[in-house]
């Protein structure tokens, strides 16, 4: 199953994630993160990605809202008028604001880092400028989770061939006991391996500060561009309006 | 020593005084010249300095690999890179800036910053080259050894440089595709790119190479035409060995269902495979006590797949795995671990104590086993790596650490043997070791070996059962490396 975002220049839904983000941040609260949220979550169910950038934000937005409640209710203002550990609504509407504002910035990167191939995105930005060296950075930084994952998945598998304990049924003690047999090849496996990938990318003409060419280059046609100056238009005007906003209330004020 | 080839255009020159890591002394007065179209095969033993002398032409050693260089190193036909390499480990070739082998193999001409027409066409190019074109869309980390050899090799054919550089690149190849290689090879050649190949197959060297170099302690022991410097008899170097041919090896009995005892691995109707992918599918066989088998096949057959289902890495999805007496089949691997024991190809994987003694005593220890130590001592002798025991295991050239695995294995005495690849790397005092290593295990019980270096094979098993996808195809003889390089 390929993610609808696919068709696209990651330029483009990257562009749509930024604006996306900064319009939760500076738009009114709490309406305008929800209404990101709700785009955002939208756009990652249409493009058949929708659980796991669901599943990312809930992950950090609902901890963070309990956690926020809680402090409210657990130190409540000297001059508030309902019992400790009872939350109070304006504690309650903050909560949900910033929470929602998380959500919002979750869930339009989440479309981004779930639907947008890392190899994808970097080849486009590296089409708009970006130097080999950071590209690189950005596909090494996102591959070094499953990187080491696969390596000690390898590190366990030849450590239980010769008689190590591993999984259910066995006790602290047992874990304790096999940590320096699994911990010592994942160590020395990373150093060895980031010497071994400087090596290849030297003997592959890798120069950090040299512009690469692609062998499928990523088309950017003008209805995308269009649209990009859009998202950007339409991204001003909202910060011009609330800059408007935020100097009227300011002459009213004095 | 200066060599010839200077009337024509050189794609290398090199003068070496000393190349050093730390200090130490890897290389010595080396004068080497290679000339467009022709090929010059390495040969030595292990830690002789070949690898040094891969990396130093390539001019890949003083940039990414720290090592003093005193002489010169000169690529007179230029280019950008001046020379592709091709690693031992192919493993080692992925940048990971692909996610695919076409992209992986097209890293090198889009860092040369070709247009997307060129970069495609020298891909499709390298990858017809390399046998490797129907691995096209594969993700390279899920491919095995051998696919990776040949994606390794597409890596550096696409740069199209004059000098290509390739340290061991067929260890992992199965036969046929050595010989296709081979013939890759010779086809470059002719067209007019200058190779360096370092090799331990000295079959290959004998059938590719135009002259070769034997290097021995970082020096030039001997250099020529192959068969005058690989098959003297006695050879130049007895930790090399010397050439083998049809005609001088010795004819054997292969011992196909004789001589055998009782079963000691019992397979029936066996299936695994990793996900959707079926590897394994209903196959069975049986090994006797005391038999040492070869498991041969080309890449990719489902060889290491039953070696790992055997030990309970991969879940069998059918059938049922017994060992002498024991059903094993739902036994867990750390419990299986006491009368199956496996050795990966990389033996980076496993070792992680502070001396070679301690790695090799872990398995018995562990398991629990006899006297860990005395068993210990015991296999590491066998191995050759007796009065090495206090050196870490990290200090070891990657030949050696592949015995220090083979070692401890051997010591936690299990009752079924499996290898895969040991031989790779490994010179002829080496691959005598590991002889040694299975005729102690033929005593205890039983081996396999999963091997493509068939004249290994005939020496140390007893016949080969050739795997072909995911079935037992052949029980018996095979053809000989000889057989396939003679060909031509």
């Amino acid at each position: 199953m390929t993610c609808g975002l696919a068709r696209w220049n990651p330029i483009t839904p990257l562009a749509g994630a930024i604006a996306m983000v900064l319009v939760a941040f500076v738009g009114p609260q709490p309406w305008t993160p929800a209404a990101v949220l709700a785009t955002a979550l939208a756009i990652a169910f249409a493009s058949r990605i929708g659980w796991k950038v669901s599943a990312l934000t809930a992950l950090v937005v609902v901890p963070t809202f309990v956690l926020l409640v809680l402090l409210d209710a657990a130190f409540p203002d000297a001059a508030a008028e309902h019992a400790r550990w009872i939350p109070s609504r304006a504690g309650t509407v903050d909560a949900l604001a910033i929470s929602l504002r998380l959500g919002a910035a979750i869930a339009a990167l989440g479309v981004i880092v779930v639907g947008v191939a890392p190899r994808r995105l970097t080849r486009a930005l590296a089409a708009r400028g970006l130097p080999s060296w950071a590209a690189y950075l950005v596909i090494a930084s996102l591959e070094a989770v499953p990187d080491a994952r696969r390596r000690a998945d390898d590190v366990i598998d030849a450590q239980r061939c010769r008689g190590v304990a591993m999984g259910k049924g066995t006790g602290v003690r047992g874990r304790l006991r096999a940590l320096p047999a699994l911990a010592g090849p994942l160590i020395v496996g990373l150093v060895t391996e980031s010497e071994e990938r400087a090596l290849a990318l030297d003997a592959r003409a890798f120069e950090p500060r040299a512009k690469r060419t692609a062998l499928e280059p990523i088309a950017d046609p003008a209805s995308e561009r269009r649209a990009r100056r859009v998202i950007w238009l339409a991204l001003a005007g909202v910060i011009a309006w609330r800059l408007w906003e935020f100097a009227h209330s300011l002459t009213i004020a004095t | 020593m200066s060599d010839a080839g200077t009337a024509r255009q050189l794609a290398l020159s090199m003068r070496i005084r000393v190349i050093a890591y730390d200090g130490r002394v890897a290389l010595r007065d080396v004068a080497l010249d290679i000339a467009r179209g022709e090929i010059v095969g390495v040969a030595g033993h292990v830690g002789a300095g070949k690898s040094t002398l891969a990396l130093a032409a390539a001019g890949l050693l003083g940039r990414s690999l720290p090592a003093s260089i005193d002489g010169t190193i000169a690529h007179p036909l230029g280019g950008r890179p001046p020379a592709a390499f091709v690693f031992a480990n192919p493993s080692t070739q992925l940048t990971e800036l692909g996610e695919t082998v076409e992209e992986e193999v097209a890293v090198g001409p889009e860092n040369q910053a070709l247009p997307s027409s060129e970069i495609r066409a020298r891909v499709d190019r390298a990858l017809a080259l390399a046998d490797a074109a129907r691995l096209a869309q594969r993700v390279p980390r899920e491919l095995s050894g051998g696919e990776l050899q040949r994606v390794a090799l597409a890596s550096a054919l696409a740069l199209d440089a004059p000098l290509l550089v390739l340290d061991e690149p067929t260890a992992q190849l199965d036969p046929e595709a050595a010989a296709d290689f081979a013939r890759a090879l010779r086809s470059l050649r002719d067209s007019g790119v200058a190779i360096l190949i370092v090799e331990q197959n000295l079959e290959l060297l004998a059938a590719l190479a135009d002259r070769v170099l034997l290097l021995a302690g970082g020096a030039v022991l001997a250099t020529g035409a192959p068969r005058d410097v690989l098959g003297r008899s006695p050879p130049l170097d007895p930790r090399l060995g010397t050439l083998r041919s049809v005609a001088n090896t010795p004819t054997k009995e292969w011992r196909v269902g004789k001589e055998a005892g009782d079963a000691l691995l019992r397979v029936d109707d066996l299936s695994a495979g990793y996900g959707a992918r079926v590897v394994l599918e209903h196959l069975s066989l049986t090994i006797g006590a005391g038999e040492v088998v070869a498991w041969v096949g080309k890449n990719g057959a489902g060889k290491s797949t039953l070696a790992r289902t055997i030990m309970g890495l991969v879940p069998a999805r059918a059938g049922r795995i017994g060992v002498g007496h024991v059903d094993v089949t739902d036994l867990p691997v750390h419990e299986r671990a006491r009368v199956v024991g496996l050795v990966f190809q990389d033996p980076r994987r496993q070792l992680f104590s502070r001396t070679v003694l301690e790695e090799a005593i872990f398995g018995p220890r562990t398991l629990v086993v006899g006297h860990a130590e005395a068993q210990a001592r015991e296999a590491l002798d066998v191995v050759g790596l007796g009065g090495r025991e206090r050196e870490h295991p990290g200090d070891l050239a990657p030949p050696l650490q592949r015995r220090l695995a083979i070692a401890s294995a051997l010591a936690s005495r299990p009752k079924f043997l499996m290898l895969d690849e040991p031989t790779a790397g490994q010179d002829a005092e080496g691959r005598s070791f590991i002889r040694a290593a299975l005729e102690l295990q033929r005593f205890r019980g039983a081996a396999a070996v999963i091997t493509h270096d068939l004249n290994f094979a005939q020496d140390a098993c007893d016949h080969n059962v050739t795997i072909d996808r995911g079935h037992v195809s052949n029980i018996g003889r095979n053809s000989r490396e000889t057989d396939f390089f003679d060909r031509e």
